[in-house]
């Protein structure tokens, strides 16, 4: 199926190029790679409208799975500035 | 023992029946691949001869064709493992599993795990495309419309059919949406102001001689294949085009519509099924991409259409419509 190939390349090259864009920035905090590996992945997604209906719902629920990541992540953040504690 | 007379005919003579005319149906319905498995699959072709021996019964042929069943579908899970999206999808899952514990507490680099959390991101996704991946081959699918095509051919040509076919919506066929080949070349189609009835040979205007066979084509159960019937604007036929074209049946690249008052123009970038242009199904109703389109653009518009021309080239394909009764 081309659209696959062109949606797991795209996808791919994104999230390659932010990985070494933002290893050569020299940035260590994990939650921002992972915030904006769901932006890119988010992005994609949005804008391969023309995947047939199954493909999209499938995709929609790994992005769920990878939105819940990102509220852990910033529940996280919330407990470690009201109470001190270092979840991650 | 003490069964009625008509309880024993339904146990034993009905439910043979039933199996039979079941199998028969099949083997009217594609005949080109029933004759080839008799000729080519020594199995079936001695249950065939124990068959007409009296050896074996209709039901015995029904439970070894459900056994068939469940091994289809211990291969299917199996042919899950084939798909290469999901050997892909394992393969990286796996590689980012094992990368982000051990960059996170042996190499303790951020970068490297997070190149193991995007892997794992990866290979999640390409699991859940090699899912939803048709589990038809496209193998099968090419012959089961091969052999239709061939049927509608034979019987186009046995009643020397050559007018063009008229693709109608389902608001005018009671149904799905069809196609009318009329018996004469009418240049001007009449206008059908209620469904016609779901037969063969429908008369579809005032005048005897406006009969026609209707029939279905490949673009009949396409709209099913949509979420939502695509409205009558340029933009929404477009966008439904592109996601059955492009996206579900993977047979172009790219779609064009430009519509007017009463005429269409699609360009499809590099279609990829060859159709028999010799063949009296695709002479009169086009060739399987440009049915999909009538089909659609007649059952968008709710009016019925016409393929007035198709331009095959190297990498795109022009198809022309015309939009019956436009103006009313």
């Amino acid at each position: 199926m081309k659209i696959y190939d062109y949606y797991i390349v795209i996808l791919a090259s994104l999230l390659l190029i932010t990985t070494v864009i933002m290893a050569v920035l020299g940035e260590t905090r994990l939650d921002l790679y992972f915030t904006i590996y769901l932006i890119e992945t988010l992005v994609v997604n949005e804008l391969f409208v023309y995947l047939n209906p199954k493909a999209k719902r499938s995709l929609n629920a790994v992005n769920y799975v990878l939105f819940t990541g990102f509220l852990f992540l910033v529940a996280a953040e919330v407990i470690e500035i009201l109470y001190g504690i270092k979840l991650l | 023992m003490n069964q009625s007379y008509d309880v024993i005919i339904e146990e034993k003579i009905m439910s043979e029946m039933d199996i039979a005319r079941a199998l028969s149906r099949i083997f009217a319905r594609f005949p080109h691949p029933a004759f080839k498995m008799l000729e080519l699959d020594d199995r079936v072709w001695r249950a065939w001869c124990y068959l007409l021996r009296g050896e074996i019964n209709y039901a015995i042929i029904k439970g070894n064709l459900g056994g068939l069943k469940m091994k289809r579908s211990g291969m299917t899970s199996r042919g899950i493992m084939r798909n290469q999206y999901s050997q892909l999808g394992l393969g990286l899952l796996l590689a980012g599993a094992a990368l982000i514990p051990t960059s996170c507490l042996l190499l303790r680099s951020t970068p490297i795990t997070a190149l193991g959390i995007s892997l794992v991101i990866l290979g999640a996704t390409c699991l859940v495309l090699g899912k939803t991946r048709p589990k038809i081959p496209p193998e099968v699918s090419s012959l089961l419309m091969e052999t239709s095509l061939e049927n509608l051919s034979s019987l186009l040509e046995e009643l020397g059919l050559k007018s063009k076919g008229v693709y109608l919506p389902s608001s005018l066929t009671g149904g799905k949406p069809r196609a009318i080949i009329p018996l004469h070349n009418n240049p001007r189609f009449p206008e059908i102001n209620e469904p016609l009835a779901q037969r063969l040979i429908v008369s579809c205007g005032r005048d005897p001689e406006d009969v026609g066979i209707m029939v279905t084509t490949p673009g009949s159960n396409i709209v099913n294949m949509l979420e939502t019937k695509p409205g009558a604007s340029s933009d929404e036929i477009a966008a439904a085009l592109t996601t059955i074209l492009v996206g579900t049946l993977d047979l172009a690249t790219s779609v064009k519509l430009s519509l007017g008052d009463n005429k269409a123009t699609v360009n499809v970038s590099h279609p990829r099924l060859e159709e028999n242009r010799i063949s009296w199904a695709v002479q009169s109703l086009g060739s399987p991409i440009a049915s999909i389109v009538a089909s659609l653009l007649a059952e968008a518009l709710g009016k019925p259409v016409a393929i007035e021309s198709e331009e095959s080239k190297p990498r795109e394909k022009l198809i022309e419509l015309e939009i019956l009764h436009a103006q009313d």
